[in-house]
């Protein structure tokens, strides 16, 4: 099966209006193996997806499929050749059961015209044992986790006979475990001959899964290599277009003095936590998904509440009823999920950043030359990219749109900015303007506590580390200790 | 010479043509623009079939016709805008009005009778907005719950009966000034404070945030309990200065006297560009979604077409705006 080309792109170019998304993609894929694609946000990654789902009509270019070439796909000849494309965004009916989503709109019937229930959970059975995963078939979808609902939407991508499976950063919230989940399904699929185009931010994962990787920029196809020829350092230079030193570069900055101590927290997922943050300094936590590292930091927040335990600000002990009198207290927090509840996402980016600073300054009216003024201000400040102040953040990337919330709370001036994933679903270049930004922060006398699942960025950026299992702080490392192997150990 | 005098009028056409610009900019977004258009284009149609519609009788006439149900439509457009909706507000400007006639007949003095109106109104309206927060019910539900206890209230309390005003406290809805009915001016005075408030205050901006994004607002440091009970009392403060408009107007306080108009002034809000789902709305829309329904109303009573066939074109009209209002691209 090895080596023979399943899918080839030929030259695919595609405009939108006047801009070129897509100007002379070419590669191909083969059965039975995973090829990864990597790229910035806006390297035409999404576009490149949709041309071969057969959503866009590309303006020229070939498409062949088993030795037939296309100008164009159809979606119904991308299903009939069997390309199954499983989206970012999760598209499961999260109250029916697993095998039920299955057999969503193809469902199996007895004789009498009526639903076949168990020859359906029968099949769904037999495709899970295939794949090697441990997914109750009976189970409603949301109450499964993340990883695990990736794989039901694997299982019906190979309950429609996939050939192709394009799957679009699949494991971009999740942690190493549950990667490790999905990526052992991956590999099954792919030792029974299904070719894997598989999108993905996260070097490490795509190391760890890919036989060949597509390095895309601007549109254009930038290198071709195998997975085992590449350097990471050569992968991120094609990526970017420029080389960087290395995946963030830190300087230490820790003063003497408290920013933060809480004694024997308890919250809904926390456990009997304390920790110190001294200013300028980058105290990171790691842990695996739900080891309660969101939930520490929505406690300190004051957005869930805290059973019992000590909490102290500069010296002064606080009890945070809501986020309101953490913020007033000089406390910000960037959340996991900016389009869940970092953002208002139909409004600009002007009523993005000025909301938190009107709130906080308990005025009446809005100064409105001063409120265009400071978001001004900010956008320059953080690079970000954006037309005018006037438009809807909803349109910017992902990298701008963190930036936003990230200008949002500098302009309320807190002291201490709790992070969660700083750099989720972010591209590479953003990655490291965000990081720069944490820099200058602890630099000015800041202090930064920062949840990441990414140890890259944990490794690179924090002076303590205190790894989280099961609600507690298992173990604090700081100097040469911190390194992906203690920590990983101390989560696992 | 003259030569310097074209210049001038040049620079200062294109001054005026500037400040026009700023002013359009200013009221009207891409979905009020398109509204104002169709508004303008029916205007013209209907008096160029009935020239009598452009009558300054009949122009008052559809003013004070739509200002009660505009005062109201304003209250909804902060409701709607705040991803809230009310529809208890026709029962409850039916009972405010039916206890404001009952003190009325037992010569109680003005300034009792309109603060316990508005009182009236302000609390019921605070006390759901807080029950409905706190426990996070459905404001539809809910409302549709309280709008039966409302009637029900109203039913009891008169009997079923209209309580006439004989002739008192009429100056709040049939007085004129300057020949304009006196609701015409509160009215108008209502959409102007409404649209500082959501232009210049804080209060304001935070409406389209906690609209947009309850949790995303909360985590930004807004109360939003508060907040919502806020809203819900400023849209009560509304519904009362509605029902005090309309008793007066009418001369009676009935338990029916308002039936439907939560479904008007919805519909006036829709049709002036705001989103069920929150976050998007402006009062210099809903202004003319209202002047819409009354005009639409207005003119097909003075071209002699049926009540019948008005409520098709309404509903045609509401349908329309929002189809029209899908199509509509952000500006980005």
């Amino acid at each position: 099966m090895v080596d023979t080309p399943i899918l080839i792109l030929r030259n695919i170019v595609k405009h939108f209006g006047a801009n070129k998304a897509l100007d002379g993609i070419s590669f191909h894929l083969n059965a039975g193996e995973v090829l990864a694609l990597c790229g910035e946000n806006g390297a035409g990654k999404s576009t490149l997806v949709k041309t071969m789902s057969g959503a866009h009509a590309p303006d020229s270019g070939q498409i062949v499929l088993n030795g037939v070439t296309y100008p164009e796909l159809t979606p119904r000849l991308a299903l009939e050749y069997g390309i199954s494309t499983i989206y970012q965004e999760n598209i499961l009916f999260q109250h029916l059961k697993v095998y039920e989503n299955l057999f969503v709109g193809r469902e199996l019937r007895t004789k009498h015209g009526l639903i076949d229930r168990p020859l359906m959970m029968e099949r769904a059975r037999d495709i899970m044992k295939m794949l090697g995963a441990d997914v109750p078939i009976d189970a409603v979808v949301s109450e499964l986790g993340g990883a695990q609902q990736k794989i039901v939407e694997t299982a019906r991508a190979v309950n429609s006979d996939a050939k192709i499976l394009i799957m679009d950063e699949p494991s971009a919230s999740f942690g190493k475990h549950e990667v490790e989940l999905l990526f052992k399904v991956v590999e099954r699929l792919r030792d029974s001959g299904v070719g894997i185009i598989f999108i993905s931010h996260h070097l490490e994962e795509v190391r760890r899964i890919a036989n060949r990787v597509v390095v895309l920029r601007d549109g254009k196809t930038i290198s071709d290599k195998q997975i085992n020829d590449v350097e990471e350092q050569a992968l991120i230079k094609d990526m970017i277009g420029r080389t960087v030193e290395e995946v963030c570069h830190h300087v230490c900055s820790t003063t003497s003095e408290i920013a933060l101590e809480i004694e024997n927290i308890v919250a809904p997922g926390v456990n009997d936590v304390s920790l110190t943050l001294n200013r300028g300094e980058i105290l990171g936590l790691a842990g695996l998904v739900g080891a309660g590292r969101t939930e520490l930091l929505s406690a300190i927040f004051g957005s869930k509440p805290i059973t019992s335990g000590m909490l102290r600000v500069q010296g002064k002990v606080q009890k945070f009823k809501s986020p309101k009198d953490a913020i007033d207290a000089g406390i910000c927090l960037i959340t996991e999920d900016r389009k869940i509840d970092g953002l208002f996402l139909n409004q600009s980016c002007l009523a993005n950043i000025h909301i938190p600073y009107e709130t906080k300054r308990k005025g009446q009216l809005v100064n409105w030359p001063k409120a265009r003024s400071m978001a001004k201000e900010m956008v320059t400040k953080l690079r970000i990219k954006v037309g005018s102040i006037e438009h809807s953040v909803k349109n910017l990337s992902g990298g701008n749109q963190q930036k936003v919330i990230l200008a949002k709370w500098m302009a309320t001036h807190p002291q201490i900015y709790l992070f969660d994933e700083p750099t989720r679903g972010i591209d590479i270049g953003a990655k490291q303007e965000v990081y720069r930004e944490i820099q200058t922060l602890i630099e000015a006398g800041c202090a930064v506590l920062m949840a990441s699942s990414e140890l890259s960025e944990v490794v690179g950026l924090c002076d303590r580390v205190a790894v989280m299992k099961n609600g507690q702080i298992t173990c604090e490392l700081a100097g040469a200790d911190i390194s992906e192997h203690n920590i990983i150990s101390a989560a696992l | 010479m003259p030569d310097l005098s074209h210049t001038t009028t040049n620079a200062q056409a294109q001054n005026a043509q500037s400040a026009l610009r700023l002013l359009w900019n200013k009221f009207i977004d891409n979905r009020s623009g398109p509204l104002l258009i169709a508004l303008i284009a029916y205007i013209v149609i209907i008096a160029l079939i009935e020239p009598r519609f452009l009558s300054l009788y009949n122009i008052r006439n559809v003013m004070l016709q739509v200002s009660v149900a505009g005062i109201v439509t304003i209250g909804m457009t902060l409701m709607i805008i705040a991803r809230q909706i009310d529809l208890s507000v026709g029962f409850l400007v039916s009972l405010a009005a039916c206890v404001m006639a009952t003190l009325l007949n037992l010569d109680m003095p003005i300034a009792v009778i309109v603060l316990a109106g508005l009182t009236l109104c302000v609390s019921l309206q605070a006390l759901s907005g807080y029950v409905i927060s706190k426990l996070k019910l459905e404001p539809f539900i809910v409302t549709l719950g309280l709008m039966a206890i409302y009637r029900g209230i109203a039913l009891l309390m008169t009997n079923g009966a209209e309580i006439p005003l004989d002739r008192k406290f009429q100056a709040l809805g049939r007085g004129r000034w300057l020949e304009i009915p006196i609701p015409v001016f509160i009215f108008l005075g209502v959409c102007i404070i409404a649209w500082l408030i959501l232009r210049h205050t804080v209060f304001g901006r935070q409406l389209y945030a906690v609209g947009e994004n309850n949790e995303a607002a909360h985590l930004a440091g807004i109360n939003v309990l508060k907040f919502k009970v806020q809203v819900y009392a400023l849209h009560g403060l509304l519904v009362g200065l509605a029902a005090m408009i309309l008793m007066s107007r009418i001369g009676v306080g009935s338990p029916n006297m308002a039936a439907g108009l939560e479904l008007e002034t919805i519909a006036a809000t829709v049709v002036g560009g705001a989103a069920l789902a929150g976050g998007r709305g402006t009062v210099f829309g809903s202004f003319l979604g209202v002047l819409f329904l009354g005009i639409i109303s207005n003119s097909m009573n003075i071209i002699g077409v049926s009540t019948f066939w008005q409520y098709i074109m309404l509903g045609v009209v509401v349908i329309g705006a929002v189809i029209a209002g899908s199509r509509t691209k952000d500006k980005s």
